[in-house]
Order: C-alpha cells, then sequence, then structure tokens
C-alpha cells in the first residue's frame, strides 16, 4: 500500500510552485511581472474612486451637525489608514530584507517610503481642514495627531537616511532598521484614541461594532479605501521598476530589455 | 456653509495635486532612468 506521506509528484508540483515563487524575489524577473500589476492596478482603481466619489457626493446626504465639510472624511480616513497600513508593509519588507539578505525586499521598502508619506501628508492636513470648522482649531497637540505627526517624521527620516548613503545596499539595511525601530509608532497611532483622553474621536468603523455612521457614508468611504490601496500598489510598483532600473540599468538583463525596446 | 465647500474643496484639490504630483515625478524618474541606460549602450557600441 503506498505511503500518502511519500507522495514525490505532489512534493516536487509543491517544490516547484516554491521555486518559481522564489524566482521574482530577483529583480530582474519581477520587472515585468510589477508593471502589468501596476497597470492592473491602476485601472480598476478608476472605477472605484469615481463609485466612492458618487456615493460621497451624490448619495450621502448632508450631515445634520458638520454641515458638507464631513465629506473630507471620505478621503481623510482612507489616507490615514493607508498612512499606517504602507508603514506596516513597508517595515516588514525591511524585515525580510535584513533577514534573508534579499535585494528586491529594500527596493519595496524603498518604493514604498515616498507614497505612505504623502498619505501620512494627507491625513494630517485633510484632519487639519475637518477641524478647523469643526473643532474651531487647525491643530491640537493630541495624541493621535501627534503621533501621526511623528509617523510623517519617520517616513521622511526613512527617504532622507536612505538618500543620505551613496551604497544602496547599505541605505537599504540602515533605512530598514529605522523602519523596524519606528513600527513601535504604529500601535501607539491605532490606540492612541483609547488609551488617552482625545479631542480625535474614536474609530466609527470598528471590527466587533457596527458603524456608527450611515451605510452610504461607510460605502463611500470603503470605495475610496480601495481606490486609494490600489492606488498606492500600483505606484509603489512604479517607483520600483524605477528604482530597479537605476540600480541594475548596467547588466545584462536590463540591457536586453532596452535592446528589444529599441 | 461657503466656508464648508471652500474647505472641502482645498482638501480634495490638495489630494489630486499630491496624487497627480506623484504621478508625474515617477514618470520623470523612469525617462530620466531609461536615458542613462540607453546611453551606456550607446557609448558600448
Amino acid at each position: 500500500m503506498p505511503d500518502p506521506f511519500m507522495n514525490t509528484t505532489a512534493d516536487s508540483s509543491i517544490l516547484r510552485r516554491r521555486i518559481n515563487l522564489f524566482r521574482y524575489a530577483a529583480p530582474s524577473a519581477f520587472y515585468a511581472p510589477a508593471g502589468i500589476i501596476a497597470r492592473w492596478c491602476a485601472l480598476i482603481a478608476i472605477p472605484f474612486a469615481l463609485l466612492g466619489l458618487y456615493l460621497g457626493f451624490i448619495v450621502a446626504p448632508t450631515d445634520a451637525t458638520q454641515g458638507e465639510v464631513y465629506r473630507i472624511l471620505f478621503i481623510h480616513v482612507p489616507a490615514a489608514w493607508l498612512s499606517m497600513l504602507i508603514y506596516l508593509v513597508m517595515a516588514a519588507w525591511a524585515a525580510l530584507g535584513l533577514g534573508l539578505n534579499t535585494r528586491l525586499s529594500g527596493m519595496m521598502a524603498a518604493a514604498l517610503a515616498p507614497t505612505g508619506a504623502m498619505f501620512t501628508l494627507l491625513a494630517l492636513v485633510t484632519g487639519s481642514i475637518w477641524g478647523k470648522p469643526t473643532w474651531g482649531t487647525w491643530w491640537v497637540w493630541d495624541a493621535r495627531l501627534t503621533s501621526e505627526l511623528i509617523l510623517l517624521f519617520l517616513y521622511l527620516g526613512f527617504i532622507g537616511l536612505h538618500n543620505a548613503i551613496e551604497d544602496p545596499r547599505r541605505a537599504d539595511r540602515a533605512a530598514g532598521l529605522l523602519a523596524i525601530v519606528g513600527s513601535v509608532n504604529l500601535p501607539v497611532i491605532y490606540f492612541s484614541v483609547r488609551w488617552w483622553n482625545t479631542l480625535h474621536q474614536g474609530s466609527s468603523i470598528r471590527m466587533d461594532q457596527a458603524p456608527s455612521m450611515a451605510m452610504t457614508m461607510v460605502a463611500a468611504m470603503l470605495a475610496l479605501l480601495v481606490a486609494c490601496w490600489l492606488y498606492a500598489i500600483a505606484v509603489s510598483l512604479l517607483r520600483l521598476r524605477c528604482i530597479i532600473i537605476e540600480r541594475e540599468g548596467r547588466s545584462e538583463w536590463a540591457q536586453q530589455v532596452m535592446r528589444v525596446a529599441a | 456653509m461657503n466656508d464648508h465647500l471652500l474647505f472641502l474643496s482645498a482638501a480634495y484639490a490638495l489630494t489630486v495635486v499630491c496624487m497627480a504630483w506623484e504621478v508625474v515625478a515617477l514618470r520623470l524618474r523612469r525617462r530620466k532612468a531609461l536615458r542613462q541606460i540607453r546611453d551606456t549602450l550607446e557609448e558600448s557600441s
């Protein structure tokens, strides 16, 4: 009777699949798929953005207490979520790069940082624009706002440190370490509204409770969140392709791609 | 009400400007990187 644990055909197919996945850890192998994924993400982001704007500006009613200005939240909340998510992904890639010494991981982390910084800046500025008519002030040194500002400084520190070191592999390692250490700020941002008494309101959408907003508002916010998410993936992958060309432009495969394209 | 619309427009305009700036900056960066490879290729041939 054959031993089911000794199924060599199945084992070899799993191994082959794993090897195929590892193949994409090489920048030269990931360059083309990155372009295809980026294009698809950008294309899918457009209908989600249009749907989110339609729901947010046409379907969702005017808020009884805040008036029209509450519609800023449809972009503020996705920007704030993405600022944290992108940092988490960036720190994970940096940790993978430090642990396994893979070139693509460092490039991924470097490609994510500017987009993460942009979303953090957007979250801070749109929050400030919403805060003026709602709270009566542009800024307060509240735990949520301050920790989000620290996140912006962490992104800028990552980008600055990366640019300051000439050798890209050393830059990846140094900036990666900063990204990993800085990730302690993420739970502080997320739980700040629970740990401290803040002016910033608590989460309107939580996993363990029904949302405290109207469903049309939640739908608009989620549609714009998906659009921003896809945009972030597309832009980061396009930046990754630039980084690959910049670092590996002198290699044989890159020159071959150029010869074919010419 | 007019103030609210001004704040709302400012927030969305800023978002569009930031995203457009990022995309344009990326295209310019890509063009520069490709030009460098092309120059290297021309030099070697």
